[in-house]
């Protein structure tokens, strides 16, 4: 990958807010005066299927999409989804996962276990962690803020000013603005609270700036 | 100022600023997106039932003096009026884009459009990214304008769907000129033609050699050991993955602009075409007599990303494989109509000519019913032809099915001849998802009769065993017949009814409920579960359920549950 570019890769199921999660976080990159492209892979139909968006900001960026081993950052807004995800993921990167996982039907009938996620995707990096976001944002309004609570507890590490997500979200005001500065905070709050564990002890700007050296 | 638009947006954008007065196009994703994007800006859109008509209407306004933009999934489709609107030519600015899915991820269907370019004796541009969309377009217009002649934007996925911070001006209003008479150009009989395709080959060759000064195509000379000859997404795939190669940048690519790609060619040792799909600009390049290789190095399929870039012409390796991850087909979402239709079919034992868009759901497992699903409103074609060589064979073991959208694209001529043929059964599914249907007008019932059908049923989707017994009587019967099957899509629910919940102590986990395939209802280990908040409430487990296990919360019958769900369907 090119250096001084960050490379994000968000994941999940179709009907998840991927897209629009992504988009936030490319508005903040361009607050911040920094060149910025991403992509959606969006589900083939309507209904079911996997989404994902690859979102790059840095000096000078080319190619919209992170390749192999390239993601600095990993959303994910789901287990299985998160995991497919995985093979994008750099060995120096960082994966924040929500806890659902939104079985197929082989798994739902009992045909296929699920894969253990976590474990796989620690195979990548150690930095992995898997966040009870889901009943985070239930006071909030649900599933459709999982995606920028755990934006908000990724914040801290990449490499952009202090509240340039807010900042981000203020610039597209909708309906329910106020509800989507309330889980990108909560998120954000997360990362001061996280229980102690080796993942997190790791997580802090320098390492993402050393990794990309 | 800058925004961060996506590809379609920036072109919506551009259509905005450059005064075009209409965006048509036919409602599949990704020109759903650019309908909403230009609905934004305030531009007029006409949601047109095929690709064909969306076309027409752009040809309609072109002639008439004002800019139009129409956008299309496959090229193919419209391959004939579009050939002869060039001999036509466009009076104001008339833009087509071709929309392409290479790697896959929208559509069934790999299709290159620009196999088409010499065919189709247009020019083509092609943008990298989304600001460059809103540039070419800008573009595309002026060209043609001056050479009176559409003009082909191709687009992929990548570039559709991908954004960038795009410079934004101020719009501008649009004007018509009026309608213009001359019969001669306009009016497409032999004596015309002969001379139209004259000026057609003129203009083809002066717009090749504008493409050498052209801004849109551009020469980048780093190292002097490989040079690129690429355009769209790829460029930039090329720029990342291989940072010191030369690079001739084609955004105006057919007509090829020959001196510019000779005049590459000379400095650079090593000369590779990179271009997603089919060798199109490579065979351009190779006709002129320029040696250079591409598609002995890079695949015809797919989508042609730096990862890919870098290992094929670059020194990256090949990275182990990743450990295999379950598939997530797409599925019917809880509450969805089809999965009724579907469950119905299943019972009928009969095959099922289907169609690529919503009743697609029903291939997969566990609901396998759909038997085939080759293209939008084929599906009753597909079954009179089976019938025509199977006869006897088939009769009363076949249906065809098809959302009403894909009935108003082509199907519903294929149900005009199937009158005059004879029998069959067909099964049209209403109140598909809004954004694919464009909220059509049509009254089907009307529509169906009018067409020829003898026979007309109405059923509910949702209600298992009405739809089951009146598809038993159709089919039947040797009359050609059609069953409107109602419903609504979930994905346009705002409020989804009451979530049913299975009683351990009815419950005999037969598994019954499971095998609709709803994403609500689970075996675990212990028992058979409905997720209450998935649940969308529509009633069809508590119909599979033979122990009467599943009801409401609130403790309605599983019967009233389902009664109440079909009786509240528009």
């Amino acid at each position: 990958m090119r250096a001084g570019v960050t490379s994000v890769v968000l994941a999940g199921v179709a009907g998840q807010p991927v897209l629009e999660t992504a988009k936030v976080l490319a508005q903040a990159a361009l607050l911040a005066g920094l060149d910025v492209s991403f992509s959606e892979c969006p589900s083939p139909l309507a209904c079911g299927g996997s989404v994902s968006a690859h979102v790059r900001f840095g000096e000078e960026v080319r190619s919209p999409l992170v390749g192999e081993g390239g993601a600095d950052v990993l959303v994910g807004f789901e287990q299985l989804e998160a995991l497919r995800a995985g093979r994008l993921l750099s060995p120096h990167g960082v994966a924040a996962v929500g806890e659902r996982l939104v079985p197929t039907w082989r798994m739902r009938a009992g045909l296929e276990p699920a894969p253990d996620v976590i474990g796989r995707l620690r195979a990548v990096t150690p930095r992995v962690v898997s966040v009870p976001v889901e009943a985070l944002v239930q006071p909030i309004g649900g599933e459709r803020y999982v995606g920028l609570a755990l934006l908000g507890l990724l914040s801290p590490l990449l490499p952009l000013p202090e509240g340039a997500c807010l900042a981000a979200l203020r610039a597209s005001p909708g309906a329910d603005l106020a509800a989507r500065c309330m889980a990108l905070a909560r998120g954000r709050e997360l990362f001061a609270s996280l229980p102690e564990r080796v993942a997190v002890a790791t997580l802090h700007p320098l390492d993402i700036a050393g990794a990309r050296r | 100022m800058k925004r961060l638009l996506t590809g379609l947006e920036a072109i919506a954008r551009a259509a905005a600023e450059e005064g075009v007065l209409l965006v048509s196009g036919h409602g599949v994703r990704p020109v759903t997106a650019l309908f909403e994007a230009a609905r934004l800006e305030g531009l007029h859109v006409e949601r047109a039932p095929s690709e064909k008509v969306a076309l027409e209407l752009a040809m309609g306004a072109s002639l008439a003096g004002a800019r139009a933009v129409a956008a299309v999934r496959s090229l193919a489709a419209v391959a004939d009026p579009l050939h002869a609107m060039a001999y036509v030519g466009a009076t104001g600015g008339l833009v087509v884009l071709a929309l392409d899915d290479p790697g896959l991820a929208l559509g069934p269907v790999e299709a290159d459009s620009r196999a088409l370019v010499r065919a189709l004796e247009l020019p083509w541009v092609e943008p990298s990214d989304a600001a460059e969309c809103k540039d070419h377009l800008s573009a595309a217009l002026a060209l043609s304008e001056k050479w009176e002649t559409p003009v082909v934007m191709r687009l992929t996925t990548r570039v559709a769907l991908s954004g960038r911070p795009v410079p934004i001006g101020r719009g501008m209003a649009g004007r018509a000129a009026g309608l213009r008479r001359d019969r001669a150009r306009r009016v497409l009989v032999p004596e015309h033609g002969e001379r139209l395709r004259v000026r057609v080959k003129e203009m083809l060759a002066q717009v090749a050699a504008h493409g050498v000064e052209s801004r849109l195509n551009r020469m980048e000379i780093r190292s002097h050991a490989l040079g690129v000859v690429t355009s769209g997404a790829t460029y930039h795939h090329v720029r990342e993955a291989l940072p010191d190669a030369s690079v001739l940048k084609l955004g105006l690519f057919f007509p090829l602009p020959t001196d510019l790609v000779r005049d590459f060619a000379g400095r650079v040792e090593r000369l590779v075409v990179v271009e997603e799909l089919e060798p199109v600009i490579e065979s351009e390049v190779r006709a002129l007599g320029v040696a250079c290789q591409g598609k002995d190095l890079l695949p015809r399929t797919g989508e042609l990303g730096p990862d890919l870039l870098a290992r094929a012409l670059g020194a990256a390796a090949q990275q182990p494989r990743p450990a295999a991850v379950p598939p997530r087909p797409a599925e019917a979402r809880a509450g969805c109509p089809h999965r009724g239709l579907m469950h119905a079919f299943k019972r009928l034992h009969v095959s099922v000519a289907g169609d690529p868009g919503c009743a697609a759901v029903g291939a997969a497992a566990p609901l396998s019913s759909i038997d085939s699903a080759v293209a939008r409103g084929a599906s009753i074609g597909i079954a009179q032809g089976a019938q025509a060589v199977l006869a006897e064979r088939l009769r009363g073991r076949q249906l065809a099915v098809l959302g009403e959208d894909a009935f108003l694209h082509s199907g519903a001529l294929a149900l005009a001849h199937a009158a005059t043929t004879g029998g069959g059964t067909v099964v049209v599914a209403q109140g598909s998802f809004p954004a694919y249907t464009g909220g059509l007008k049509a009254d089907l019932s009307t529509l169906v009769r009018g067409l020829g059908a003898s026979r007309l049923r109405e059923v509910d989707a949702l209600d298992l065993a009405g739809t089951e017994a009146t598809l038993r009587e159709e089919l039947a019967r040797p009359e050609l017949s059609v069953v409107i099957a109602r419903g609504r899509c979930p994905l346009m629910r705002h409020a989804p009814g009451p979530p049913l919940a299975i009683r351990a102590e009815r419950c005999n986990r037969c598994g019954a409920c499971l095998r609709l395939g709803c994403p609500a209802i689970s075996d675990r280990l212990d028992a058979m579960t409905i997720d209450p908040s998935s649940c969308a409430g529509c009633g069809l487990c508590a119909q599979v359920c033979r122990a009467g296990a599943i009801q409401s919360d609130a403790g309605e019958t599983a019967r009233a549950a389902a009664a109440r769900c079909v009786r509240e369907l528009p």
